[in-house]
């Protein structure tokens, strides 16, 4: 009884703070989205005055290039939001 | 107004009016006066090496006693810095987006005000940090557009503020996560970069920096000069001088007089042949010991 009481325990903290590190990778990503929206903004049609400046920031952030592609697909609420968070140089 | 006061100067004007002879000239008075000084030329178009007669290139050349000169062209800089850049991405990203990355970098040499950047970042590197004269002239001044950029807090520095405060959020989400992050290079190229736009921003409204316009008494440079005034003025940048060049009239004189009054002039007579050599440059460089009046 001991025992199982033991593992029921350990299944909750698992479920528990895994969906919530889950959360924080996530709301990580999104910010890092957000910061290569602003560095390739010059793709979607939005001019960046500092384009020459932010290009310095992608092989730091590149990797997830890919993955931010498709994510624009879903262009309007991708800017929509970026917008909202950082606005234009 | 005494000239000597000007730690930094620059000088701007259509193309043709002499920049780069009163730029070396002004350098010959400085270095007379016993300050080491730097002429530094970052015109694609250089000329120092044709107003000091003695080749000049990317490293400080000694032209006289207190005297040296250096052109470095913003499109190298340029190059040299993407491809820096495009080392570091071929070092950390993974195979599978660098060649897009590579091409992103590549891109952005021809985005709106890469060169005007690069100038900026020139002109940040021999005035500012990595200054090592006592006086320096640039035959060159930022245009007004990277004038207003850089002089402008809620352009450019509320900008890189805001995505600082972006990296730290999302680093602290990360850290939470257990993510260990010693040091991001992210934040780290983030505030250089806002440091170096602030001392930019601090060194061109600086009362010891100096920006003058040069002229010659005709309609062009004249109205291209007065632009500039108006451009830089919108930037809250006080043009302190107008050169006339090539002055052979004193009706020539009354013209520049007029159309920029209230800024402080100095006047320098026609040659007749364009003036190479430091000893020329001292016959100029008597022209501007001539203290200037306000206005009339």
């Amino acid at each position: 009884m001991k025992e199982w009481l033991k593992a029921v325990k350990l299944f909750f903290r698992g479920a528990v703070s895994d969906s919530a590190t889950d959360k924080l990778e996530y709301k990580a990503a999104v910010l890092n989205d957000t910061l290569l929206t602003v560095v390739l903004s010059e793709r979607l049609g939005i001019p960046n005055p500092m384009a020459y400046y932010t290009v310095e920031l992608l092989p730091y952030i590149g990797n997830d290039l890919p993955g931010w592609e498709r994510r624009m697909a879903d262009r309007e609420s991708v800017i929509s939001r970026v917008m909202g968070e950082v606005g234009e140089p | 107004m005494k000239l000597t006061e000007f730690k930094t100067v620059f000088l701007s004007g259509k193309g043709g009016v002499g920049k780069s002879t009163v730029s070396s000239a002004l350098g010959v008075y400085f270095s007379e006066k016993g300050y080491r000084t730097l002429v530094a030329s970052l015109d694609p178009a250089h000329s120092l090496s044709l107003t000091f007669d003695t080749e000049i290139r990317e490293k400080p050349k000694k032209i006289a006693e207190n005297l040296f000169a250096v052109e470095i062209n913003p499109e190298k800089e340029a190059q040299r810095y993407l491809e820096r850049v495009k080392r570091e991405a071929r070092e950390l990203l993974s195979p599978v987006v660098i060649g897009e990355i590579e091409k992103q970098i590549e891109l952005s040499y021809y985005s709106p005000g890469a060169l005007e950047l690069a100038t900026a970042d020139l002109i940040y590197r021999i005035a500012v940090s990595e200054r090592e004269f006592e006086r320096v002239v640039f035959d060159t001044a930022p245009s007004g557009y990277t004038v207003r950029m850089l002089t402008s807090p809620e352009l450019t520095e509320e900008w890189f503020k805001r995505l600082i405060a972006l990296r730290k959020e999302a680093l602290k989400y990360r850290k939470m996560a257990g993510e260990k992050i010693e040091e991001d290079p992210v934040l780290r190229i983030l505030e250089r970069r806002l440091r170096e736009v602030r001392e930019l921003r601090n060194l061109l409204l600086s009362p010891e920096t100096l920006i003058g316009i040069v002229v010659n008494p005709q309609s062009l440079p004249v109205e291209i000069g007065k632009r500039t005034v108006g451009e830089l003025s919108f930037a809250g940048i006080e043009v302190k001088l107008i050169v006339g060049n090539k002055i052979s009239s004193e009706d020539e004189k009354e013209l520049i007089e007029r159309e920029f009054p209230q800024i402080p002039k100095f006047f320098i007579p026609a040659m007749g042949k364009e003036p190479k050599g430091v000893e020329k440059l001292k016959e100029i460089a008597k022209h501007l010991k001539v203290k200037p009046k306000r206005g009339n």
